[in-house]
């Protein structure tokens, strides 16, 4: 279960339940970069657009997921 | 779109998510926060130039949350939780400066009037002591050495408070301001900012931290700068959670 929520950039979980909010994450990020992938070939300017801002999400989350994968790494090493 | 009724629609959303984060599941609260995210950005699709970057940088307060409770944190110690979030948000933010065009300067990361923000930077001690009075949070590290807490002080002034106000009055304000007015703007930036501390679970808290934001978000609006609100906001937070509860440490050994 969640401990707290801190202040605006922090949350703090539990190993067994961070899983979930990672596997959540991971499918959301996957949303997002399938959406970028079809949105950017759009030839409409909003769609087009759209498609360039989905970034602001992928960037973190990419982060996020390197990270997840990284301590899985390190926990079956 | 219009951008008022959109915005309280969506501070009352952002308050709705937090709460469910908080109080029901955070699974719910981050697939609540996924949705509020992307139906910003698809508002900013369907908008005008101004309200288009408005609803932009309101996707920051959703994206937050999202970042916090998707990084692996508990792999990290307490300590470092700040410094971890705090990379991913910067990021985000940089993007989102760099769609919108938006330099250093008009983010508020120009020193005007030093002298002012040196004094605003002070008002970060009183406020830590009095939030520490409210939430008494436990030390966010214990058995440091001087030079080690002095290190984590500065990460924290820089993870917390430079970041967390590039993202809430350097770039939300920025573009709240332009299209809501000031008036409007500067109470919607706040009202988020509020919201994302519904976690501690001090309503409070909620107000404190309701009243603080509409203080660095006055200074911001009247100095162009977020320099010395960032000092402010850094030191309230050192004060929080290194100063005080070491104090209390102390007093109770």
């Amino acid at each position: 279960m969640i401990s707290t929520v801190t202040t605006t950039v922090t949350t703090i979980a539990t190993l067994s339940f961070g899983v979930t909010l990672g596997s959540l994450a991971t499918i959301f990020l996957i949303l997002l970069l399938a959406s970028k992938e079809v949105l950017t070939g759009d030839s409409r300017a909003p769609i087009r657009l759209l498609g360039r801002t989905l970034d602001l999400g992928i960037l973190p989350l990419l982060i996020s997921f390197s990270l997840i994968v990284a301590f899985k790494v390190l926990q079956v090493l | 779109m219009r951008a008022l009724p959109f915005s309280l629609a969506c501070v009352v959303l952002v308050v709705l998510a937090e709460v469910t984060t908080s109080f029901v599941d955070p699974s719910y609260g981050l697939i609540f926060h996924s949705i509020i995210f992307i139906s910003l950005l698809i508002a900013t699709a369907l908008s005008s130039e101004k309200s288009s970057n408005f609803f932009q940088g309101l996707s920051l307060a959703p994206l937050t949350r999202i970042i916090s409770l998707s990084l692996p944190l508990a792999n990290f110690p307490p300590y470092a939780w700040y410094m971890v979030a705090s990379v991913p948000v910067f990021l985000a933010t940089l993007a989102l400066m760099r769609i919108q065009g938006l330099d250093l300067r008009s983010v508020g990361l120009g020193l005007s009037k030093p002298l002012q923000q040196a004094g605003v930077a002070v008002t970060g001690i009183p406020f830590g002591i009095l939030e520490y009075f409210i939430l008494s949070p436990y030390p966010l590290a214990s058995g440091l050495s001087l030079g080690a807490l002095g290190l984590l002080a500065l990460a924290l002034i820089l993870s917390t408070g430079l970041v967390e106000e590039l993202v809430f009055r350097g770039v939300m304000q920025h573009s709240a301001v332009r299209a809501l007015g000031e008036r409007n703007g500067l109470a919607c930036v706040t009202a988020l900012f509020a919201a994302l501390h519904i976690g501690w679970l001090s309503v409070l808290d909620v107000l404190f931290v309701f009243f603080i934001g509409l203080f660095f978000g006055l200074v911001a609006l009247k100095t162009g700068s977020i320099i010395g609100i960032s000092l402010s906001h850094g030191i309230t937070n050192v004060f929080l959670f290194l100063v005080m509860p070491s104090l209390s440490l102390g007093k109770a050994l």
